[in-house]
């Protein structure tokens, strides 16, 4: 006949009972939960809360890098769908193995082009982590010469854009360069971008002609003027079918 | 109690939106693309292009740059 400390011993049940009474022993201070770790704050609930758009067609695991799992494809495809109705900007820090979100921003109402977060990078080394942010209808789809922080920072793998058609995906796995090369840099790409301009603004008369020829011609400008300058970073476009 | 404190301190992140393309329409972004391109100092267009692309390796006929991309969205 099997008894009650059998059936506790056979489910591993015993060293949880030990454990509590451990627990209930223990006197030493106040119960401390670790609530940096998690995401709780009201930017998240926020985010839980924007509605979804389900006609978009979903982002799969070849859209993305294939170090994703398929939690974080998920995470991915979720973010474009809370984030591409939206007029401002709003950025999420995942881990790409779990596809659990660590950190959340909404850009100000004052500067709806630039969104801001705070990170506690010793608190994400075992982590592998991953941002995504959205650009805006009335926004070009590449980043832009502001972009690229990425590249001076070492916690940050990928960083993913959200455009209206296209996917952007910025890889570098440590730090490439520093605040004063990063910035000669964003020069190179804004001067690249007033290029273009001058040369298509004179050739058409419509506005939608023009920008959809300066994304175009800047954006390709970036995938092979970033690929080949730096050999640690990699750049790719993924055009999505909506 | 103990007080715990992060050791380290916290990074600052930042992103960007893009290029508005309000502000890029915008007349005052005319107006200095104009200036730019009929001003001679100014090295501008598919000369500066090239010159840009020339720091990477790549090596472009400037002349022969097509600015005409056909979309389907």
């Amino acid at each position: 006949m099997i008894n009650f400390k059998k059936i506790v011993h056979y489910l591993h049940l015993d060293k949880l009972f030990d454990s509590i009474k451990e627990c209930h022993k223990d006197n030493r201070g106040g119960f401390l939960i670790p609530t940096s770790s998690k995401v709780t704050d009201s930017e998240y609930a926020r985010y839980r809360h924007l509605p979804i758009n389900w006609a978009l067609a979903p982002i799969t695991k070849d859209d993305l890098p294939d170090e994703f799992s398929p939690q974080a494809v998920k995470t991915v495809d979720m973010f474009r769908r809370k984030t591409i109705d939206l007029s401002y900007e709003c950025m999420i820090y995942f881990d790409y193995i779990s596809g659990k979100i660590v950190a959340c921003s909404f850009s100000d109402k004052n500067s709806p082009d630039q969104v801001h977060g705070v990170v506690y990078s010793y608190l994400l080394k075992r982590m592998h982590i991953a941002s995504i942010h959205n650009h805006p209808i009335q926004y070009c789809s590449p980043p832009s010469g502001k972009n690229f922080e990425m590249l001076g920072l070492e916690f940050e793998e990928f960083e993913i854009i959200s455009s209206q058609h296209e996917l952007w995906i910025l890889e570098s796995r440590e730090i490439v360069l520093d605040e004063d090369r990063l910035n000669k840099l964003r020069k190179k790409f804004d001067d690249s971008l007033n290029s273009y301009f001058d040369e298509v603004m004179p050739n058409f008369e419509e506005g939608y002609l023009i920008l959809d020829n300066v994304n175009e011609g800047y954006g390709n400008f970036l995938l092979n003027y970033l690929n080949m300058k730096c050999d640690k970073v990699k750049l790719t476009k993924r055009c999505l079918n909506d | 109690m103990t007080n715990f404190q992060y050791e380290e301190e916290p990074v600052i992140v930042s992103r960007d939106a893009g290029y508005s393309k309000i502000k890029l329409l915008s007349p005052e972004n005319m107006k200095k693309s104009w200036e730019r391109i009929n001003n001679p100092d100014i090295v501008t267009g598919r000369y500066k292009l090239k010159e840009l692309l020339e720091e990477v390796g790549i090596v472009v006929n400037p002349e022969a740059m097509t600015f005409w991309y056909k979309h389907t969205k």
